[in-house]
């Protein structure tokens, strides 16, 4: 194989690994609350921030602190936002736009406390030639925490009594009420949960990519387009799909304008959705 | 009920003017010359409106200090164009329309001063902006006015630099904004008229981060140089590491963003050896230096944009003089005039003319990055 | 009287955008579809006028020109997404705003890119492009508040309550979908024509989400299906903004306030009056 080869499928593959960072977390908290949590980019963003923000109390402090607050956050959001509607019976569509209008909120307090200029977290991020093919620290990480959360998420809902009350929650809710599971708080934990795989989205992606206040709005939708692909209804799927994605974003634009990469993503969403709506995992939705 | 909307439309509309103009509380004494000025003051364009807007003040404040214009302040009615179309159109709706302004400062961004040209035109008004350079900007009309260069021409040097270093086959990564995208079209044209060869052309989006595959492509080519043309530092700084991580290792060509003072201070080796264009600007010139202490000494920081604020600076000062020459009267077609015989005036900028279309006369410098200083070249 | 022009100049713009509210009311609150391209057919209608204006055509051509060809890509559009329900129909609805607002970016040769179409024909003075305007939004708001009485308008909202039901009932739901789309898409067509003429300039950020984003605050906080809700919550959504300048924030802090204070606003909105101001019908 070319050592050119190489290296765009390894560039498709960091890519998809960022995606499903991103998507792991999303299609979590959708799974378990059925409905689309836009303001997740900007959950990310903040996440990055605060890592930056504490960045000069070295990685042992930065980390767990910034992931901690970040999911507390995420959590206070389903609480403050997404609870009230819900329980006044909103609809799905009522709930996207509120995440919509959360997202926008939490980025005009990422604007107003850090401005909109870029900032950067200076680490050391030596570059390891693999013979055909060159890969930094930062990226090794990427694709090992996507590993990791492939294997983790996937552990958690298949073995875990939370996973286990998760996936009966997003199967049947109402069953699920009458063998006792508490929707509400399995909500929070996904929120919980969810908002710190963000938070781990965000600060690996701002250590390969640095930080700028609209950084989760296009990964949240390119790592929805990734969960889509791969299935909504799975965990795993959405990680596979977001994989893929990145796959072929990076290979498409070795052929077409490269200015078209972003609707690469969009164009294979759109596909998906038109013919396998869900996706490459998952389980035909039954009407609610 | 179609009396309720009524009512309610007007009722708005009210509001909406009240919230600025005459009603709004900002007195206008007969001891005062008022002009107009639209910047982005909110929104992604807010980073370039705000410290051009800052060198505006300060040098209003300066020639107020100094006794006016004949006697009389300078007053200036502020208006947010938000770098949109749309709202640059309301502000020189609002500043022609509302406050009756003969001068208005501004737009920064290319795409607000072309839709207020149209206006400002109309209504016989001088539109005057530091820092657009979109092409189409030359015919905009009459009385539009810039001090900042054309697209046209940051690329033109380059491509001819390009060629006269040897470089046979060049790449082109640009980003997906107008200035880029102006500095991509004229370095291309250039460069093939020149008898270059370009290897390849790409462009990205403004949201995007990773350039793994773009430059994976070039590396693939390997032409002699490449030209970057990104539109802000963040990402032309982006562009580079993953250029260079991803193994190419030749010479770059690029315009003014990779090489700004902040960039090189804080990324030192990655930019070492490029070369960029720049306008021809002195930044120890008195004037400069008198403009860009005073801004330190206020804001605690460098200035970020020296040659825009310094145009602005210019600008200001440009518009006084005309009027000046007018008894301190202002009247828009005796500036229009004032403005197309200016010659080399001596600005912050450096020495100034306005050619027949309102664009500025400038030079142009080729400036390599050497030993962590821009060095100029020939 | 120079005050006027002002006015003239806001009026216009509430026009502009009040037919994009109603149309987007007809596609969203009468017919239940959550379309998130409604912003690609502006900008589609906003490109063929002033492609064809610049190219020498006159407006009677390039307006009525731009008006059918956002129909065609309307209901274009509609057909392969009919079967999709609510959160997918909107994802898909979205990727098509992005696809073709990358389209409008890259075809440089077509579009000239991101450097945008300047010095698009004018169309006669502000006053006789408000009269246009204007006309055309009472045109518009009639045109739905008569499909809201006739039986197509039933057709329409019983799809939007129970569509299987109205299948069940013998309904060609495909059918109903499309016309409401591709009417919805001409409207939206229309107002960017118009926009194109009257701004004389345009480029690829005329397709952006957060524009989008406003528009469904326009109807949301309106009311759906009520036109008469779209063409207030334009006027509010437009107009709110404006108050904010009395309060003394700094300038760093004006474009996040102003953000928040929109978010909120919407928010609240949905918590306390899902049905927004003149609204008939939650969005289920």
């Amino acid at each position: 194989m070319s050592s050119i080869a190489a290296q765009l499928i390894l560039n498709g593959v960091i890519a998809g690994a960022i995606y499903t960072l991103v998507a792991s977390g999303f299609s979590l908290i959708y799974n378990v609350t059925k409905f689309m949590h836009f303001a997740h980019g900007a959950i990310l963003a903040i996440g990055a921030y605060l890592f930056y923000a504490f960045f000069g109390l070295g990685w042992a402090v930065a980390l767990p602190v910034s992931i901690i607050l970040t999911s507390i956050l995420g959590a206070l959001t389903n609480f403050l936002v997404y609870r009230p509607l819900r329980k006044r019976k909103a609809s799905s569509a009522v709930l996207l736009i509120s995440s919509l209008a959360a997202m926008i909120f939490l980025n005009a307090t990422l604007l107003a406390f850090w401005g909109a200029d870029v900032k950067t977290l200076p680490h050391a991020n030596p570059i390891f030639d693999v013979g055909i093919a060159s890969i930094t620290a930062t990226q090794i990480a990427i694709v090992a925490v996507a590993l990791l959360l492939l294997l983790g998420l996937t552990l958690l809902m298949k073995k875990t009594r939370l996973g286990k009350a998760m996936r009966a929650l997003a199967d049947n809710k109402d069953v699920a009420q009458t063998v006792g599971i508490n929707p509400e708080r399995i909500y929070t934990v996904a929120f919980l949960i969810g908002s710190a795989l963000a938070a781990v989205a965000g600060i690996l992606i701002g250590l390969e990519q640095n930080l700028n206040p609209v950084m989760g709005i296009q990964l949240v939708i390119n790592g929805f387009a990734g969960a889509v692909i791969g299935g909504m209804t799975s965990v795993p799927g959405a990680i596979l799909g977001s994989l893929l994605l990145g796959l072929v974003e990076n290979i498409g634009i070795w052929w077409l304008p490269s200015g078209y990469k972003g609707a690469i993503a969009f164009a294979l969403l759109f596909l998906f959705l038109l013919f396998r709506p869900q996706g490459i995992l998952g389980k035909k939705q039954r009407e609610a | 009920m179609k009396k309720t909307y009524a009512l309610f439309l007007t009722l708005a509309l009210l509001l909406a003017a009240c919230s600025s103009g005459p009603l709004s509380g900002t007195p206008h004494g007969s001891g005062t010359l008022v002009i107009g000025g639209m910047y982005p003051l909110t929104g992604d364009g807010a980073a370039y409106g705000i410290p051009i807007q800052h060198a505006t003040d300060i040098a209003i404040k300066e020639l107020n200090d100094a006794g006016g214009i004949g006697g009389k302040d300078l007053k200036i009615v502020w208006e947010d164009s938000k770098c949109d179309a749309k709202d640059g159109a309301t502000a020189a709706q609002k500043l022609t329309g509302v406050d009756n302004v003969k001068v208005i400062l501004g737009g920064i961004c290319s795409g607000e001063t072309l839709a207020a040209a149209p206006i400002t035109e109309e209504a016989g008004v001088i539109l005057l902006s530091p820092s657009s350079t979109n092409p189409k900007i030359t015919d905009a009309g009459d009385f539009v006015f810039r001090t900042a260069p054309s697209d046209a021409y940051g690329g033109k040097v380059a491509a001819e630099y390009a060629r006269k270093q040897g470089y046979k086959t060049v790449s082109i990564i640009a980003e997906n904004s107008d200035y880029a995208q102006g500095l991509r079209t004229v370095f291309r044209d250039s460069f093939k008229a020149l008898g270059g060869s370009i290897a390849n052309e790409q462009t990205f989006d403004p949201d995007a981060s990773d350039f793994k595959t773009i430059v994976l492509k070039v590396v693939d080519i390997y032409p002699d140089a490449v030209y970057l043309a990104p539109q802000t530092p963040a990402k032309g700084v982006l562009l580079l590491k993953q250029l260079r991580e991803q193994g190419y290792k030749g010479p770059i060509v690029t315009a003014e963003v990779l090489i700004g003072r902040d960039v090189i201070k804080e990324h030192p080796d990655l930019v070492e050896g490029i070369a960029g264009v720049e306008v021809h600007f002195d930044e120890t010139n008195p004037k400069a230096k008198k403009l860009f202490d005073e801004y330190r000494s206020l804001y605690n920081e460098d200035p970020p944009f020296p040659a825009y604020m310094a145009a602005a600076y210019d600008n200001v000062n440009l518009i006084a003089d005309a009027i000046g020459a007018n008894d301190g009267e202002i009247d828009a077609d005796q500036i229009k005039d004032y403005l197309y015989h200016v010659k080399d005036y001596d600005g912050a900028l450096g020495k100034l003319t306005f050619d027949q279309n309102g664009d500025p006369i400038l030079d142009f410098d080729v400036k390599k990055v050497i030993g962590g200083n821009l060095v100029v070249l020939g | 009287m120079a005050l006027l022009g002002y006015f003239t100049h806001l009026g216009i713009l509430v026009c502009i955008y009040a037919i994009l509210a109603v149309s987007l009311n007809l596609a969203l609150g009468f017919t239940g579809l959550l379309n998130l391209g409604h912003i690609a057919f502006f900008g589609i209608g906003a490109y063929v006028a002033a492609l064809l204006g610049l190219a020498g055509l006159s407006p009677w051509i390039d307006i009525p020109l731009a008006v059918v060809i956002a129909a065609l890509v309307g209901v274009i559009l509609a057909i392969p997404t009919a079967r999709l329900k609510g959160d997918y129909l909107a994802l898909a609805t979205l990727g098509f705003t992005f696809i073709i607002s990358s389209v409008a970016r890259n075809w440089t040769s077509l579009t000239r890119g991101a450097l945008g179409l300047p010095g698009i024909p004018r169309l006669g003075s502000i006053s006789v492009v408000l009269a246009f305007v204007a006309g055309f939004a009472l045109l518009c708001f009639l045109v739905v508040v008569w499909i809201s009485r006739s039986s197509l308008g039933r057709k329409l909202q019983a799809i939007r309550d129970d569509e299987l039901a109205a299948q069940v009932l013998g309904t060609n739901t495909f059918l109903y979908k499309l016309i409401a789309m591709g009417i919805s898409a001409a409207m939206a067509g229309l107002a960017g024509a118009w926009y194109a003429h009257y701004i004389s300039f345009i480029d690829p950020s005329i397709f952006s989400i957060p524009d989008l984003i406003l528009l469904i605050a326009m109807v949301v906080v309106g009311g759906l299906a009520s036109v008469r809700g779209a063409f207030i919550g334009t006027v509010i959504i437009l107009l709110l903004p404006e108050p904010l300048r009395f309060i003394g924030f700094p300038p760093t802090l004006i474009g996040p306030a102003r953000e928040m204070l929109f978010a909120l606003v919407l928010l609240l909105i949905l918590l306390f009056r899902p049905r927004g101001i003149l609204g008939k019908v939650d969005i289920s």
